[in-house]
């Protein structure tokens, strides 16, 4: 698909879904102004997940979901 | 790549776009104008490769492959590549889970040698919410923060540790 089309989706697709996406992200920003979380010193060298075990098995790494799993069908 | 794949990838990287499109101009109402945020593209890829020189990285991640992997076996993932003018600050990597009612961050790194004034988990945080928001989510979970300090951080965010899991998690 071109990156022109995909654009022209894109644009349609926030046309539709715009007001909803934009909406909650402004309800978040308000969250973080009201628990004065924009006002914390992030930490230095933020960082979360665990990369290496991603990449040395995949599989297992996800397997790790199980319960969210059982219930696929 | 199968089609049904080629078709998901498609039509996810329209959502991804549209969440960051709309995170785009929150940035620019609120004149945080230096500030973008794009989907992983070679050039962050490259830019990522320079966090090796410095010696405050707190891990070794092969992002390159790493995102190719997450890439390939998850095409309704949710990523950003964070940008300060032309510094990377940070990619971030996730997806819902298999039920779709979480979404996940798998990975997040911010640019360590990045200007301490610019904070990067906050447009994360706000981009998931959207990206959530869009797919229908419940709730958002950050796995494995890396110390005590990055847990307490998020907590302030309003999400809950689980220790069984190694996770937090917030409810929208």
């Amino acid at each position: 698909m071109s990156d022109e089309k995909i654009k022209l989706l894109s644009d349609k697709q926030r046309e539709k879904n715009g007001p909803s996406i934009k909406d909650a992200i402004r309800r978040a920003k308000q969250h973080i102004r009201n628990l004065g979380a924009d006002k914390q010193e992030e930490p230095e060298g933020l960082v979360s997940g665990d990369m290496k075990k991603f990449l040395d098995d995949p599989d297992e790494y996800e397997k790790e979901e199980g319960d969210e799993r059982k219930g696929k069908k | 790549m199968l089609a049904t794949h080629k078709d998901a990838e498609e039509r996810y990287t329209i959502i991804r776009k549209a969440v960051l499109d709309e995170l785009n101009r929150e940035f620019h109402s609120s004149n945080q104008n230096s500030i973008k945020a794009k989907l992983i593209d070679s050039a962050a890829l490259a830019q990522s490769e320079r966090w090796n020189l410095s010696s405050k990285r707190k891990v070794d991640w092969a992002w390159g492959e790493g995102y190719s992997t997450f890439k390939f076996r998850h095409p309704k993932r949710f990523e950003m590549a964070l940008w300060h003018n032309n510094l990377l600050v940070s990619l971030s990597l996730g997806r819902p889970t298999y039920q779709g009612t979480k979404l996940r961050l798998d990975f997040i790194e911010g640019n360590p040698d990045k200007p301490s004034s610019v904070k990067v988990f906050e447009p994360t945080f706000l981009a998931m919410v959207g990206y959530a928001q869009a797919l229908g989510a419940k709730e958002l979970r950050i796995m494995n923060p890396i110390n005590g300090d990055v847990k307490r951080y998020y907590e302030r965010f309003g999400f809950a540790y689980i220790s069984k899991g190694d996770y937090l998690f917030f409810r929208l």
